[in-house]
């Protein structure tokens, strides 16, 4: 078996006794005792309600956590089953707990996740995170059901978040998504997916493992891949998300060379892909959309415009390498701009991603030095943002973040000339 | 009379005189074969260094490594692959003007000059390699700090990330004069001096001088430690 290198002699076991299962349910964890009993719960509650006569299994793949978060994957118990079902299930989920081998990271967990799946020839699997609290058994459908009825290969989720959340996803992960790969998917790094067991099997072969995918940005290479690939893709909409406290010293500049990296990355792997891409294509929604009530959140312009200032005022020697001349003293016409009327351009921002992009192809800096220092530009095109948009409605900024996607569409053609032009 | 006369001031000293001059004209004519034999093999190998360099993508790589960056911001504006092609032309050319001293007249001085040359060379590489490799450092360091020293909002992050260069500098100064073997005691004692002196100056700087300064940067500190400032979800 080629998975057997993958898991641990305990999985492997389990495998055996199970044989076979239709629906797998993965659960990446490390430290998250708080929340994944829930989390299991909903997994749990979700199959036996939305899928009664089907096979099927929840995995955790734990990555050597030492709060106790596989013994309560074990211990938790499914005692909503009667609030939520009428008649009792004719199968319950089997339940495998198991560490995964490998790189540390989110990345090796999946691949434990994709290998039981092959193992077991299920047709649909979902992975979602372990620190969710809004998680409900619907998701489980909405992520499983599109890929077991054949509509789709992969499913990405769509949330309700408040309208200054997610902006790496909103100003960069996003738009240049759609623009390089010609579709619209909104969420492309949610954390939770639905897929089919041929995309798994698919994964599986990818010679990433043994690099930086095992250990961050995972999923925006799921995404990628699967686009890329010609695999059917569609959305869910789940809600909120509403997630465990991230650790409030993660630092942006980390989060940055992770996931514009693995795009930037992914960019050189599908080269061919996009460069023939030129407009975009909505991307079939399932799920009832409905209004949430989100909670307010504290944002700093201040602080994240003294750092754009600072940036422009002490990183011109590495700017200068990466920009194109007119784009660097926009910039630093724009810096100057008090903050009543600081705004940062889309057409400003799209040349400069695409700059930071063709400066990664070229290799001009090392790249984490290239990544870490797009930080100051991200927080002045975010402050810039949301000074505009700050009494401004949900509508109205998905109608702003259209627009800076459509930009990154109309600019693309100078993207791919200035790629051909020197490889 | 007028024969021995002769003898004595013309045919004698000529006699004597002619098979070192012999001697002297051979040796000359030897260097300067060698100097010729060492510009046409000098050329030959750079114009080999360059072409093969170019065949593999050598500029290319420079850029990738940083090399050519460094290079540039030393005001070398040559090219990479004839930069290092200039510096094989100089290495051959070098070795065969030294056997050619050797050889020109056997000179007293002048004959030990491949030996010399032998006993140094291989120090002055390493210390050559040393000072590459501390200016790559020093450059690479020096931009690291300053990105993070920016984006952790540290006001003087130029002045941080110019004193690592020049403190990566100066320590890589002071191995290569080691192994070049100049002043190894009194390098050793100054280096000693100087970073004693500079920790100290800026322990008492920031603990004295900076009190206010030091107090507010761990007040900060602190403070983002206690509550962040921001509660967005970038991704």
């Amino acid at each position: 078996m080629a998975q057997d290198g993958l898991l641990s002699p305990t999985a492997q076991a389990q495998l055996k006794e199970i044989e076979q299962a239709d629906l797998l349910v993965g659960i990446p964890s490390y430290n998250n005792a708080r929340t994944i009993g829930h989390v299991v719960r909903a997994a749990g509650v979700g199959l036996a309600k939305y899928f009664p006569q089907v096979r099927a299994v929840i995995v955790n793949s734990d990555g050597g956590s030492t709060d106790g978060t596989p013994e309560v994957v074990a211990q938790a118990a499914l005692d909503d089953l009667q609030a939520v079902l009428v008649r009792h299930p004719v199968t319950q989920a089997h339940r495998i707990v198991t560490p995964y081998l490998g790189i540390p990271g989110k990345g090796s967990a999946l691949r434990t996740i994709f290998g039981i799946a092959e193992a077991l020839g299920v047709k649909a699997c979902c992975v979602v995170d372990s620190d969710l609290r809004s998680i409900t058994p619907e998701w489980i459908e909405l992520l499983l059901r599109p890929v077991w009825e054949g509509e789709a290969d992969y499913v990405t989720p769509l949330y309700s978040r408040h309208k200054f959340d997610g902006t790496i996803t909103n100003s960069i992960v996003y738009p240049l998504t759609r623009a390089l790969y010609g579709q619209r998917i909104r969420q492309p790094i949610g954390g939770d997916f639905g897929f089919s067991g041929k995309l798994a099997a698919r994964y599986l072969e990818k010679p990433v493992w043994e690099t930086d995918v095992a250990r961050f940005g995972v999923d925006i290479w799921m995404t990628i891949t699967a686009l890329a690939e010609g695999f059917r893709v569609c959305q869910a909409y789940l809600g909120a998300k509403i997630h465990d406290a991230k650790d409030p010293g993660a630092d942006l500049s980390a989060m940055m060379v992770q996931v514009v990296g693995s795009l930037f990355e992914l960019m050189e792997t599908y080269a061919e892909v996009w460069f023939p891409v030129s407009a975009s294509i909505p991307v079939p929604v399932f799920g009832f959309h409905y209004h949430v009530g989100l909670e307010p959140i504290q944002v700093s312009v201040d602080r994240m415009l003294a750092i754009f200032r600072q940036g422009v005022r002490d990183l011109d020697p590495i700017w200068t390498q990466i920009l194109e001349p007119p784009v660097f003293e926009e910039i630093q016409t724009l810096a100057a701009e008090p903050r009543e009327s600081f705004r940062f351009p889309d057409l400003l921002w799209v040349r400069t991603i695409y700059g930071f992009a063709l400066a990664h192809h070229r290799r001009l800096l090392h790249r984490e030095h290239l990544l870490k220092s797009l930080t100051p530009l991200y927080l002045g095109r975010t402050a810039g943002f949301f000074l505009a948009c700050w009494d401004a409605g949900a509508a109205e900024v998905e109608e702003a973040i259209e627009r800076l996607a459509l930009t990154f569409e109309t600019e693309k053609p100078s993207l791919v000339e200035a790629w051909r032009l020197k490889p | 009379m007028s024969e021995r006369l002769w003898d004595i001031v013309w045919s004698e000293p000529l006699r004597g005189a002619l098979p070192k001059l012999g001697i002297v004209l051979l040796n000359t004519a030897g260097a300067l074969a060698l100097l010729v034999i060492g510009l046409i093999i000098g050329g030959v190998a750079r114009a080999l260094v360059v072409r093969l360099l170019r065949a593999v993508g050598f500029a290319a790589r420079c850029e990738r490594w940083g090399i050519a960056q460094a290079v540039l911001r030393a005001g070398i504006t040559r090219p990479p692959e004839r930069l290092a092609g200039a510096i094989v032309f100089w290495g051959i050319f070098l070795l065969f003007a030294m056997l050619g001293i050797d050889t020109l007249l056997a000179l007293p001085g002048a004959a030990g000059a491949t030996s010399l040359l032998v006993r140094v060379v291989p120090n002055l590489l390493a210390a050559l390699l040393v000072l590459a490799v501390g200016w790559l450092m020093a450059n690479f360091l020096a931009q690291a700090v300053l990105i993070g020293a920016v984006n952790a909002q540290i006001p003087e992050a130029r002045l941080l990330s110019r004193a690592v260069r020049w403190a990566v500098l100066f320590f890589t100064l002071g191995i290569v004069l080691t192994q070049l073997g100049i002043g190894k005691e009194m390098v050793l004692l100054a280096f000693a001096l100087t970073f004693g002196g500079l920790i100290l100056t800026l322990s008492l700087a920031f603990g004295l001088g900076g009190r206010d300064v030091a107090r507010d940067l761990l007040e900060r500190r602190m403070r983002r430690e206690r509550a962040p400032e921001d509660e967005i979800a970038h991704l």
